[in-house]
């Protein structure tokens, strides 16, 4: 199993060189983190092993609509049925189920929220249009008594926002290294500038990648260690890291206009407000970091 | 790995407190109180050179106490993050100290270290001249040799030169006959050595002087070889302190904007639950832990001997802007009492200000990462 640190690096490198693995962000990363820190024994051999070697790709399906980054407000049910769960309602903003042979859904159980493995092949879907252009497409997946075995439950019963949390703060780190290796990869691709006022914002947004990867690289260590308080590295390192992609890219496409650096600017602009929005993560420093009351 | 190994070592986070625990006994009132005296800050300096703290990067063997820059990094954010943030622990030991300890022969690090390390010697640094700003390459001070005797003779002109008046040796550096640059150790008393203060808006204890040199003659065991080098030995420092300075200026805003906003109810609730004042608060905690990874990672590099001027600048720039921010936000958080004097905040203003002019600009900040790290041509 290799480590959020070796993961992060990787992504990184793949957004440098201009081909961003963001399916690696929910397939490896949200997935295979909960799998490997909550799956059972046989779990892992099955499925954690082969999206390791990359030979399964898994979905992560938790958003839905009326619930926004509140996880209190999940509706989709599993309820016990015959030895196993029929699970019935609706996710948004699924990514990349069309490569998918499995998706990992968050759903309301009897004692509070679980996890279970379904194959994507189960499941009704419609696309989402978005203006993003990447690999993965978003899709509403619907789930209309949907059954599963137990032994697709991950974890316990009930510990649903424990195991996710676990997954997300992954995918927190990795967002924030997929972002700074687009950046990167578009401040390569300036060659000439003239004046200062093209080369010092290309040289901020430079410093603000920097800083962003020294914090995204100790969120991963952290989380690697079983330290990351909370997630406050992973949080702020998806801000950083999310906003000096932003600006990096800006600022190349600035330079050296949009033929090239288009292609990425929905992805890096989404990745502001999902996984995780700014204005969260704000929230959260403002109330966990800074002991300030809480404002919703 | 453990949380020991993302932690400050327990000797570091020991180093930290104490220095925050004696700072803070005098802190921001005791800070505004000498200033508005015009006076430097005697108790502060003395109860931090009684304890070794402003030696901890120095070699033992001269009194220092064997550490390197990320500890005297440390004393100055603690300092400046209890209110007390100095210059002068950033130019006598940071600067000179640092080149002293690098460049000095034995007889002179004997000589000057040991004082340094302990308070007693308080030095100044002189390299900026009215007409070469951040350009080195126009320095004109001039350095010839003695024609009567064993020394040189040092003529030529130095501004913004901080804490002249209360120092007891001046590092200046001078051009020599061949082009190349010197260092010199100059007594601030030295016959034909004329000063000036500059007055400024900074609240801060160390002055601003125009210092004039008329063939002052300086005996030649004043003389720290190692010239250039020498000289960028102490920037390097100098540019990570700075950024310690901010960092600590950083903490102490939003410790007092967070204090406030926890307390302060003018509707139902805390003000600190309102978004528009608790968002920008956040922004300054992670601009803030930012630019602390920045400045520990090129002390780091510096501590090993690793190539530190990129990180370096990266980091002044970063933290500087950090300090700013957090200061400006917790006026802002203040409300009308932000410039209260009586909140002990505007008094750090336009130290954190200068500190994103000086020691080296943003500007050349940038332009040196334009040019050195994204390999952009040179724009001046």
């Amino acid at each position: 199993m290799r480590s959020l640190s070796e993961l992060a690096a990787e992504v990184e490198q793949s957004g440098a060189a201009g081909r961003p693995a963001l399916s690696s962000l929910f397939s490896q990363g949200v997935v295979g983190a909960i799998l490997n820190r909550h799956g059972s024994p046989e779990q892992r051999r099955r499925w954690l092993e082969p999206i390791e070697r990359g030979e399964v790709q898994a979905s992560f399906a938790i958003t839905e609509s009326d619930a926004g980054t509140n996880s209190h407000r999940i509706k989709t049910r599993a309820v016990r049925d015959n030895g196993g769960y029929r699970l019935r309602g609706q996710k948004v903003f699924t990514s990349g189920i069309e490569h998918s042979d499995i998706v990992v859904v968050v759903a309301r159980t009897e004692r509070g929220l679980s996890l279970f493995i379904v194959d994507a092949d189960t499941v009704e879907r419609a696309e989402i249009p978005t203006a993003l252009q990447m690999d993965d497409r978003q899709w509403t997946l619907f789930f209309d008594d949907v059954y599963v075995d137990a032994e697709r439950l991950v974890g316990s019963e009930g510990d649903g926002l424990k195991v996710a949390f676990c997954g997300m703060n992954v995918e927190r780190v990795l967002t924030a290294a997929v972002c700074i290796g687009i950046g990167l990869h578009a401040l390569a691709q300036v060659t000439a500038v003239s004046g200062q006022a093209a080369a010092h914002g290309l040289a901020e947004a430079r410093i603000a990648l920097t800083g962003a990867q020294l914090m995204t690289r100790r969120a991963a260590q952290l989380y690697d260690a079983g330290l990351d308080r909370g997630g406050e590295a992973a949080n702020m390192a998806k801000l950083l890291g999310s906003d000096a992609g932003a600006v990096a890219l800006s600022r190349a496409i600035d330079v050296c206009g949009f033929d090239r650096l288009a292609p990425y600017w929905w992805t890096v602009r989404t990745l502001q407000i999902g996984p995780v929005s700014r204005e969260m993560i704000l929230n959260f420093v403002a109330e966990r970091s800074l002991g300030l009351p809480r404002s919703y | 790995v453990t949380a020991a190994d993302f932690a400050p070592s327990h000797e570091e986070q020991l180093l930290r407190e104490t220095v925050f625990a004696i700072a803070a006994d005098l802190g921001p009132s005791y800070y505004k109180r000498v200033n508005a005296e015009r006076r430097p800050p005697v108790e502060l300096w003395r109860a931090l050179g009684d304890r070794g703290f402003l030696g901890v990067h120095l070699p033992e063997e001269y009194g220092g106490g064997g550490l390197g820059l990320r500890e005297l990094a440390a004393v100055l954010e603690e300092t400046s993050a209890a209110g007390c943030p100095l210059l002068r622990l950033l130019i006598s030991p940071g600067i000179v100290g640092t080149i002293l300890a690098r460049h000095g022969n034995a007889d002179q690090k004997a000589r000057w270290l040991p004082g340094i390390a302990n308070a007693s010697l308080r030095c100044s640094f002189a390299l900026t001249e009215p007409g070469a700003g951040s350009n080195s390459h126009k320095l004109t001070t001039l350095a010839r040799p003695d024609p009567e005797g064993d020394g040189y003779l040092l003529t030529g002109q130095k501004t913004y030169i901080s804490g002249v008046e209360d120092c007891d040796e001046l590092l200046v550096v001078a051009r020599d006959e061949d082009g190349g640059l010197q260092l010199f150790m100059v007594p601030p008393d030295a016959p034909g050595l004329d000063r000036q203060p500059i007055e400024t808006a900074l609240q801060e204890p160390e002055k601003q002087f125009t210092l004039f040199f008329d063939q002052v003659r300086v005996d030649d065991d004043r003389l720290i070889r190692g010239g250039l080098k020498a000289m960028f030995d102490g920037l390097n420092p100098e540019r990570i302190l700075a950024a310690a300075i901010g960092i600590g200026i950083a903490r102490y805003a939003l410790a007092k904007a967070c204090a406030y906003a926890r307390e302060r109810v003018v509707w139902s609730s805390p003000i600190g639950a309102h978004q528009a004042i608790a968002h920008p608060l956040a922004e300054g905690k992670i601009k803030l832990e930012q630019a602390r990874l920045m400045t520990e990672h090129a002390a780091g590099l510096y501590d090993v001997g690793a190539p530190a001027g990129e990180a370096a600048n990266m980091a002044k720039l970063a933290a500087t802007d950090a300090g700013v921010y957090c200061l400006d936000r917790a006026i802002q958080t203040h409300g009308g009492n932000g410039v209260a004097l009586e909140y002990e905040l505007t008094q750090y203003w336009f130290l954190a200000r200068l500190l994103q002019i000086a020691p080296v600009s943003r500007e050349m900040v940038l332009n040196y990462v334009a040019e050195h790290t994204l390999g952009l041509p040179k724009s001046y």
